[in-house]
């Protein structure tokens, strides 16, 4: 039993420092990034080699990257999530789905870039442009949102379907009018983990939508974008010290964005969890 | 067929269609990814997996990939044997030990650090960790254990997580049953809940391996950019991730240098593809 206890108390002592360190790196990040917020820092273009300014255009890149990719992305993500949870069973085809989002949701994001700057940029020849770089982003998010909604619909129960069924709906009456509805909040969590990843994402970007520098704003899908993954990436690895405070002031924000969209999605996560006991 | 039921049929069939969609993306990353490394494959044949030296921007061009896919897996190596135990620890921690406030504490926080964008963990590294590492006696900026470091915070709320998973799906009766007969918590969960566990905790291996072996940010940023070999762990090293991110700005459409960074991702696209695999096999055994 002595034994016991030392080996608690070890691995106790083991898990709190991994964490309390893990957990110290983002907040010293935050909190110095934070000393350079600025209502110039959000709303101005990046002047004097990035030493001046702010990262307005990262921000608006970022947004319109996120909001064209989520408009792709959900609707793919929930009807395929749909066919896994409703429509799926021991066939040969539903096998072959469910093994196709299992694999998609291993490939390296990088791999994702390849094939967007392969597909979107150079075959169909969006060039680098949002719209490459939304869309590449989207088929990545595909398997993320596609299983959180089959569990979503997994857990909606029987009695619901059978008792819509007993009314005489037929089957997508069922599906799309009760069992998705009733998994809403769960839906909603779901796509807001799928955002959360779009906006951190960086490689794939870098190869498809993503410019070093813009001095003017996109003016459609079709041009190029800054965004904040991006940004960082580059100041942090091409610019010298005194352009340092930029990528501590973006990273700050944009941990701080992430942390807002996966605080909310936990917490309605937790909600329902709660409610259902 | 009245209204309904063709709105019916049409939903139906919509709902087959969009899941076809996931087959077709699975076949054309395939299919584009071969397409575009056919001719760097055809012109160096073999040599272009087997040979160890890369240098696409030379006059007398090499394009052989076998070096920075050794570093990919020493990397990844490297990673495995400090993230792999500590994730172990952490889950046996939860599973065992914690009390439920920990746990909540502790579950929270993996939450929470699973969005950290890897753009940002190789900002930190470089910013702050790197100064410390030269005065330990690091010769590069970038080397292979800063990489390391940075693969480490990045993986360990997902492997720990996933084990942990994996321990508490085991039925409470075994837990129970093993305290019953005298053995202490830490024997129950080793021996007994841990073997019941294997399925499920050899699946986070594979994932947790699978993740680090394609993740590119923190290697593109903290890990350098010589496409050698190293031999110690203050070498830099250039894993494929990092080689097709920081070379395809760079490179004219159509070369082969352009085809070779395909061909590496067709590599790492192979090995994801096996190891997704694996895994899915192993948790559907063991779900049945």
């Amino acid at each position: 039993m002595k034994r016991d206890i030392v080996i608690s108390i070890i691995f106790r002592v083991i898990s709190y420092a991994a964490f309390a360190i893990v957990i110290a790196i983002f907040l010293t990040f935050i909190l110095e990034g934070f000393m350079y917020f600025s209502p110039e820092f959000f709303t101005q273009f990046p002047q004097m080699g990035m030493t001046k300014g702010g990262i307005f255009p990262a921000i608006i890149g970022s947004v319109s990257v996120l909001l064209l990719s989520l408009a792709v992305a959900i609707p793919l993500g929930v009807f395929t999530g749909v066919f896994l949870s409703e429509y799926a069973g021991k066939g040969f085809f539903s096998k072959i789905v469910d093994t196709s989002i299992t694999a998609l949701s291993g490939v390296p994001s990088i791999v994702y870039g390849l094939f967007g700057l392969s597909i979107f940029c150079i075959t169909l020849g969006f060039r680098t442009s949002i719209l490459s770089g939304s869309l590449t982003l989207a088929i990545m998010t595909l398997p993320v949102i596609s299983s959180s909604v089959r569990e979503a619909l997994q857990a909606v129960p029987r009695e619901l379907r059978e008792s819509a069924y007993a009314l005489g709906a037929k089957k997508s009456e069922v599906v799309f009018k009760v069992v998705l509805t009733a998994a809403k909040e769960r839906i909603i969590t779901a796509v807001l983990i799928g955002g959360g990843r779009v906006i951190g994402e960086t490689a794939p970007i870098l190869l498809t939508g993503a410019i070093f520098y813009s001095t003017m704003m996109p003016k459609g899908i079709l041009d190029p974008v800054m965004t904040l993954p991006s940004h960082i990436y580059y100041i942090t690895m091409a610019y010298g010290q005194s352009a340092q405070w930029m990528a501590k002031g973006a990273s700050a924000f944009l941990m701080i964005f992430i942390l807002i969209i996966y605080s909310t999605a936990f917490y309605i996560r937790r909600k329902i969890g709660n409610a259902h006991k | 067929m009245n209204k309904r039921e063709i709105k019916n049929n049409f939903k139906n069939i919509m709902v087959v269609c969009v899941a076809c969609f996931s087959i077709l993306i699975l076949v054309m990353i395939f299919g584009f990814i071969i397409k575009e490394s056919v001719p760097a494959i055809s012109r160096e044949g073999f040599k272009l997996f087997s040979g160890m030296l890369w240098y696409p921007t030379h006059s007398e061009p090499e394009y052989g990939l076998a070096a920075m896919f050794i570093g990919s897996l020493l990397i990844t190596l490297l990673t495995a044997v400090i993230v792999l135990p500590l994730g172990y620890i952490i889950a046996f921690f939860m599973y065992g030990y914690a009390k439920p406030w920990e746990k909540n504490i502790i579950k929270s926080s993996i939450d929470l650090l699973s969005g950290v964008p890897s753009v940002i963990i190789g900002s930190f590294l470089l910013v702050y960790v790197a100064p410390i590492f030269f005065k330990l006696g690091a010769w590069s900026r970038e080397n292979i254990l800063l990489g390391a470091v940075g693969l480490t915070i990045l993986s360990l709320p997902y492997t720990a997580s996933l084990m942990e998973e994996a321990m508490s799906s085991v039925d409470k009766s075994m837990k129970e049953g093993a305290l019953a007969l005298g053995a202490t918590k830490f024997r129950a969960g080793f021996s007994v809940i841990s073997k019941a566990a294997m399925p499920g905790l050899m699946n986070a291996v594979i994932l947790t391996l699978n993740r680090i072996i394609g993740e590119t940010m923190v290697v593109l940023m903290a890990s350098g950019g010589a496409a050698i070999i190293p031999m110690s762990l203050w070498d830099p090293v250039r894993p494929l991730t990092a080689a097709i991110a920081s070379e395809m700005g760079e490179v004219e459409l159509g070369s082969i240098h352009y085809s070779a960074l395909f061909a590496a991702g067709l590599v790492l696209l192979t090995i994801s593809f096996i190891l997704t695999l694996i895994s899915k096999k192993i948790s559907r055994r063991s779900s049945k």
